[in-house]
């Protein structure tokens, strides 16, 4: 990353304004991420939290600019002081895997069945760094033993398909950590793993962080992951941020009534036994959202005003952010 | 929480003959082969016993691989048996042929994991559910069929309205219930569960397991649970079989397997678990297990799990530790150590 002035150092890595996704589909407009605001500092894990349909993966595709064809995506994204929202389509290929990478969940469809994982990896530094294919591969053996693959320098030769689904996805790490980014995308990253080797790449995404230092924006719905390994979180519920705060006070004293019921309805092996308090209804798809607050058909406070209007996302005394119009009320509550 | 003095666990309790009883159940699939060379066996299941009482519930926990799927595919009667006895009531339904075979199988149905892909999407709900009273019941009356039908589909919330819909045209979690509806139409005793809410929001997995809960009071059905997240069979159970690369590594009552977790495996999958508690989870120093899953078709001599264990010794590699009760533990523990 090279040395930068004091001012440049104290940005934030990333920050997001008013992000706005929609598609137009026969019905109209669909909003799949609205209004969406958040930056990330230096060095911090940031997650969102959300369910299916509600848009966390579309902001990760968003801020890759790898959103799927015919979506419209406005607000701006700042990648440091620059606007990357404002590049063209090719400076912005130039920051992916340099400044910005990704890890998804599907490591198998992620990399190239072709090519040996070695070369996946040197490609990403041949390309961005224009080094000889032998420095490359060198690097390429030292990526895989960063990220805790036996053998290395064996299996840089090795293709996909020879490899573990827990080996796939440490891969898939060192690709994105090739050409150490400021910022990297976990996009569901231990979803498709099996218990033991999920609790490996959690301990392995702490450790590259504690290392490098880098940011890490974390997708996912797995609310026991994000405890582990995340600084703050946002909860996403249908497009919109339902609260955002530090994963301590969001975890131990939820303000919006979405995380509280989420928190409650997920089963917990410190509480076995337990029975659980179930949220009615399902999530809603992109295309049907109710009026005013988004969960407000299933909220368990939810009054006229939740109906006509959508609460603003706004500062609450626990030091998040909250977006509900009783957030305030159920503080002298409790 | 847990008192000592219920030591009397399920497992050791032989009062009366329990609903399941399944002894030494083996299954090995042969993959490839051919005229000049062996085909490789893929040791799925081996040598696994286990007991279920009635209305209540055994947890199968287990990673990728580790065969609670063929179990439980063998216990519903979808895969034979390479060796081994099931006993349903006390009559082994591995020994049993034809209507004989069909008839005691009643008893018993399974939800699967994939709600849509498991409902036949050219049947309406209604259809659906009805169809195991079609095959097994003929001799009630059609109208009857069908008010039973909608009967249980009441039950688990689904409405007369959706019941004539098609499966499409529900959620994740409504397919899920109609699942589970078919199962239980058709009086059954034990309803073998795989991975029914893996595929279903967070919001709505504890719906699910709230109904499956709440039907087991109330119609006083048995279950099978099997399932790859231990936070959600530990909520569901009563005993909790833990399963490693065909074999149960630990099997007890649930709080005991839970609590005070012998075999190192177990305890290496209870430490896996995150809890939503940030100051517990940044707090602790989880256990992590090195190495991945060995092959199936090729499973490490003596203890299956001592390529990856702390505390393996040569011992481990030689001798297959029985799953037996050890020292000051109810629960049964196959390892050496424990």
């Amino acid at each position: 990353m090279g040395v930068m002035p004091e001012s440049v150092t104290a940005l934030p890595t990333l920050t997001v304004r008013d992000l706005n996704v929609s598609f137009r589909s026969r019905a109209g407009e669909v909003r799949i991420v609205r209004d969406l605001s958040f930056e990330i500092p230096r060095g911090e894990v940031f997650a969102i939290i959300g369910e299916s349909g509600s848009g966390k993966s579309t902001t990760a595709q968003a801020i890759m600019g790898l959103q799927p064809k015919g979506a419209a995506v406005r607000g701006s994204i700042l990648l440091g002081k620059d606007d990357i929202q404002s590049m063209s389509p090719r400076e912005r290929r130039r920051l992916n895997g340099q400044r910005i990478s990704l890890i998804s969940q599907d490591a198998l469809s992620a990399l190239n069945p072709c090519t040996t994982v070695g070369y996946q990896i040197a490609e990403v530094l041949m390309i961005h760094r224009r080094v000889s294919k032998a420095e490359a591969m060198e690097r390429a053996v030292e990526l895989l033993s960063l990220t805790g693959i036996p053998a290395p320098s064996e299996r840089v030769h090795h293709y996909p398909h020879q490899f573990s689904g827990g080996m796939r996805q440490r891969a898939l790490i060192a690709i994105a950590l090739a050409m150490d980014p400021e910022l990297l995308i976990a996009d569901e990253p231990t979803t498709a793993l099996d218990a033991t080797i999920k609790a490996q790449i959690l301990a392995l995404l702490a450790s590259l962080r504690a290392k490098f230092g880098m940011s890490i924006l974390l997708i996912t719905h797995d609310m026991g992951a994000v405890a582990r390994l995340a600084d703050r979180v946002l909860v996403m519920y249908a497009g919109q941020a339902m609260e955002v705060g530090d994963v301590t006070s969001v975890f131990s004293r939820p303000q919006h009534p979405y995380t509280r019921a989420l928190l409650d309805s997920m089963p917990r092996l410190d509480k076995h036994g337990a029975s659980l308090e179930a949220i009615p209804g399902t999530p809603p798809s992109p295309s049907d959202v109710a009026s005013g607050c988004p969960f407000q058909p299933r909220c368990t406070l939810a009054r006229d005003i939740c109906c006509e209007r959508m609460p603003p996302l706004v500062a609450h005394p626990s030091g998040g952010l909250v977006a509900c119009h009783f957030a305030l009320r159920e503080m002298n509550y409790a | 929480m847990l008192s000592l003095v219920g030591s009397n666990d399920s497992l050791e309790s032989h009062s009366e003959t329990p609903l399941l009883e399944v002894t030494d159940l083996t299954k090995t699939f042969s993959i490839g082969g051919g005229m000049f060379y062996e085909p490789l066996q893929l040791h799925a299941v081996s040598g696994v016993s286990i007991r279920i009482e009635k209305g209540k519930t055994l947890g199968i926990v287990g990673e990728s691989g580790c065969g609670k799927s063929t179990l439980s595919r063998m216990l519903a009667g979808l895969t034979p048996s390479t060796s081994g006895s099931i006993l349903l009531d006390g009559r082994d339904v591995t020994k049993l042929q034809g209507a004989e075979r069909k008839r005691v199988l009643r008893d018993v149905q399974m939800v699967f994991q994939s709600p849509y892909s498991s409902l036949n999407p050219r049947m309406r709900v209604a259809e659906i559910v009805r169809e195991p009273l079609d095959v097994h019941i003929r001799s009630l009356p059609k109208r009857e069929r069908e008010e039973r039908a909608l009967q249980i589909l009441d039950r688990v919330g689904i409405s007369r309205e959706m019941a004539r819909r098609f499966p499409h045209q529900l959620s994740g979690e409504q397919q899920q219930r109609v699942g589970i509806a078919r199962a239980l139409v058709s009086e059954v005793r034990l309803v073998i569960c795989d991975e029914p809410v893996s595929a279903l929001d967070v919001s709505v997995q504890a719906q699910v397991i709230n109904l499956l809960r709440e039907l087991q009071r109330s119609l006083g059905v048995a279950y099978i649970f099997v399932s790859h997240d231990l936070a959600v069979v530990a909520n569901i159970s009563d005993d909790i079989a833990v399963m490693y690369l065909g074999k149960i590594m630990e099997y007890g009552r649930a709080e005991d397997v839970l609590q005070r977790p012998r075999h190192p495996y177990t305890q290496a999958l209870v430490d896996s678990a995150n809890i939503p508690d940030p100051v517990l989870e940044k707090s602790r120093e989880p256990r992590i297990l090195t190495g991945e899953i060995p092959r199936p078709t090729d499973p490490p001599s003596g203890c299956r799990f001592r390529t990856r264990c702390w505390m393996a010794q040569e011992r481990c590699a030689v001798e297959v530790p029985a799953l037996i009760p050890r020292a000051n533990s109810p629960q049964a523990t196959a390892c050496h150590f424990a």
